[in-house]
């Protein structure tokens, strides 16, 4: 009685007088503020309005596209299997962390409607998860499809969605890329693909092969993304060209060994545009001998708009990892290049030294990258080495291929070493306008810090003074951060 | 079905590179209204496309009050010639209604005002202006509990005691 009262006066208040697709608006919009969450704050999110009142239940209940996530650990099998018939064949979005049997059947069961699958496993493995045939139903809406699990015989299914899934577009494998159906038609219209081999396990040359020759037919792949999955062996394609052709690849994201790497991009064919980002192992003093190359001649491609390369840094301040990065725009800051320009750089490369290869020097590495590389258009330049072997003889060499650099800057042992070359008047960089130095040392190095900084001044000063009498243009001098005018002095 | 009612030519001012359109609000003011500000509104489009297959002239009754009338034509007039995806009939509807800065301080007003722009948008099928609203509402409710939702819509718990643990008390643990 009391009830049916409470109903009719919600008749009266303003709200009722919404038709009810207007607040299925309100609703969906709310789903997306506030969906359902594992923790216990947040509860049911969105799904709290369907305790409100009897009007909104039937709204909320009513409308299967509100019904469009399903965040499995956050709600049990149960539920999750009344989410999804209340979903109706609205396109929804499942996302679970170890899946029990019942989940597997829910996902098998609504693959026809699903437009996002993210399974990941990382406790037990139930039986159908092992063989993989929750996934083998057709999954015509299925457009981005992750899967992580870090257990050895986990496979997918060789009929993958049944080998049909033709709106599928980005797929993740985190863990099980040995046995993926490359084959599959379910892969030709991706537009990203990232895949991430688990645990010290070498990939196989056989598999890696099925993937590069199925890479074939996707044409439109955009992002590419092979983290310790590239064998070391170069034959990586059955094919007789042996060449792997992305069109449309605008970023590159490799992880292995040097060797691997190399190895793969030389066997690609890629716009001169494409982003490379690369994060290498070394296991020979030489190996980075063979990445160089490679990296030049993707580098020294042309194509129509394409700047050269206009911005470098390289860094060893880390053990014996060196990093190096360039960038093809140039962002001016008081008509001065900058050195971090806010977008992404083309090319970053990461070297990290194992086993026999970190008695490598890392300034060696950084100086290889710095005068091996295509970088006579670089105005801005960054260096900071950690390593006392990078000395002035570096920077000769580097002021000898780098000659149109504007801003400079040098940090730690690097910049000491600068100021020897200027010195010497080996380091001559002769559209130089402003040098930051930085002589920052952990404060173990403290005494040596105020040997170095007074040597160093002087050097500077004697060097600026150098520049002046023979007439070449006038640099700002940032120490430490703070501006000084050197040549003035 | 909204009433329309013959006026005659010395109503609507001349015709200019756009036509008037005259809007006739529940409280009886009179509005005069360029054409192109309007056809935002596919319900004004469609009654401008029934006057040209009779070509007579004609006035548009609407249900809600000059106030209202005036706020949605504000939101027409701001977003004259732009292209708002939502409004497009061709395209997809999209779910998630983008938050503009002007829409978030165009629709900075008290509950019941918001209420009453929605239904127009909704009468006016104005797809972007109902999202909009839309989203203002559900900020409104975002992250409060069913009690609170309750207190600030002025919403009556009308569940049974049985109605009240059921259905999605079921989803967790």
């Amino acid at each position: 009685m009391t009830s049916s009262i409470m109903t009719r006066m919600n008749t009266l208040i303003p709200i009722a007088s919404l038709p009810s697709d207007v607040m299925e608006r309100v609703f969906l919009q709310l789903t997306i503020l506030e969906p359902p969450s594992s923790k216990a704050s947040c509860g049911l999110g969105w799904i709290k309005v369907s305790h409100v009142c009897r009007e909104w239940r039937a709204i909320a209940l009513g409308y299967a596209s509100l019904w469009h996530t399903v965040v499995g650990g956050d709600v049990n099998a149960h539920w999750a299997g009344e989410i999804l018939v209340r979903s109706k064949a609205a396109p929804v979005a499942i996302a679970i962390r170890n899946p029990s049997d019942p989940w597997l059947a829910h996902i098998s069961g609504h693959l026809f409607h699903t437009r996002h699958l993210d399974v990941s496993v990382s406790d037990s493995v139930p039986k159908a998860l092992v063989s993989g045939e929750y996934l083998a139903s057709p999954a015509p809406l299925l457009e981005t499809f992750a899967f992580d699990t870090r257990f050895d015989g986990v496979q997918l299914p060789n009929l993958l969605f049944a080998n049909y899934a033709p709106r599928l577009r980005r797929v993740t494998l985190l863990g099980c890329v040995r046995d993926v159906p490359w084959s599959s038609p379910v892969f030709r219209g991706l537009v990203h693909l990232h895949l991430q081999q688990s645990g010290s396990e070498t990939p196989s040359p056989e598999n890696f092969g099925a993937l590069f020759d199925s890479m074939r037919s996707i044409p439109a792949l955009e992002t590419l993304a092979l983290i310790k999955c590239l064998p070391d062996t170069p034959a990586l394609s059955e094919s007789d060209d042996g060449v792997l052709e992305l069109p449309a690849l605008t970023k590159l994201h490799l992880h292995s060994s040097v060797t691997a790497c190399a190895s793969f991009l030389r066997n690609l064919r890629i716009p001169p545009s494409t982003i490379l980002d690369l994060q290498c192992e070394m296991h020979s003093d030489t190996e980075h001998d063979i990445l160089l190359p490679v990296l030049a001649a993707h580098l020294t491609a042309v194509e129509p708009g394409l700047e050269p390369i206009t911005t470098a840094v390289v860094e060893s301040r880390h053990g014996s990892n060196v990093a190096f990065s360039a960038w093809r725009s140039c962002t001016l800051r008081d008509g001065v290049p900058a050195l971090s320009p806010a977008e992404q750089p083309a090319l970053r490369v990461r070297l990290e030294q194992h086993g026999p290869a970190a008695s490598s020097t890392p300034p060696h590495l950084s100086s290889a990258f710095l005068t091996e590389l295509p970088l006579r258009g670089v105005r801005a330049l960054r260096v900071a080495s950690m390593h006392a072997g990078w000395t002035a003889d570096h920077w000769v060499d580097v002021a000898r291929s780098l000659e149109g650099v504007e801003n400079l800057s040098a940090e730690d042992r690097a910049s000491d070493a600068l100021l020897h070359a200027l010195d010497k008047g080996g380091a001559v960089f002769p559209r130089l306008r402003a040098l930051g130095l930085s002589l920052n040392m952990p404060p173990a190095f403290l005494q040596e810090l105020v040997r170095v900084k007074e040597a160093a001044l002087e050097a500077l000063f004697r060097a600026l003074e150098e520049r002046r009498r023979v007439g070449t243009p006038g640099v700002q001098v940032f120490l430490d951060g703070r501006l000084s005018d050197g040549v003035a002095r | 079905m909204p009433t329309i009612v013959s006026v005659d030519d010395s109503t609507v001012p001349g015709e200019g590179s756009s036509r008037l359109l005259l809007l006739v609000s529940s409280d009886n003011k009179h509005i005069v209204v360029e054409e192109d500000i309007m056809s935002r509104s596919r319900f004004i489009s469609k009654q401008v496309e029934g006057f040209e297959a009779t070509s007579q002239r004609h006035a548009i009754l609407l249900p809600f009050s000059s106030f209202v009338l005036n706020k949605v034509i504000e939101y027409c007039s701001h977003y004259r010639g732009y292209y708002l995806l939502e409004d497009d009939p061709d395209a997809a509807p999209p779910g998630r209604s983008p938050v503009r800065e002007w829409d978030q301080e165009f629709l900075d007003v008290d509950r019941n005002m918001l209420l009453r722009i929605i239904k127009a948008a909704h009468y006016l099928e104005i797809k972007s202006l109902v999202g909009s609203c839309a989203r203002a509402i559900a900020d409104m409710i975002r992250g409060k509990t069913t009690e609170e939702m309750r207190e600030i819509l002025g919403v009556e718990n009308d569940f049974t005691p049985e109605e009240e643990h059921s259905p999605s008390s079921k989803c967790t643990g």
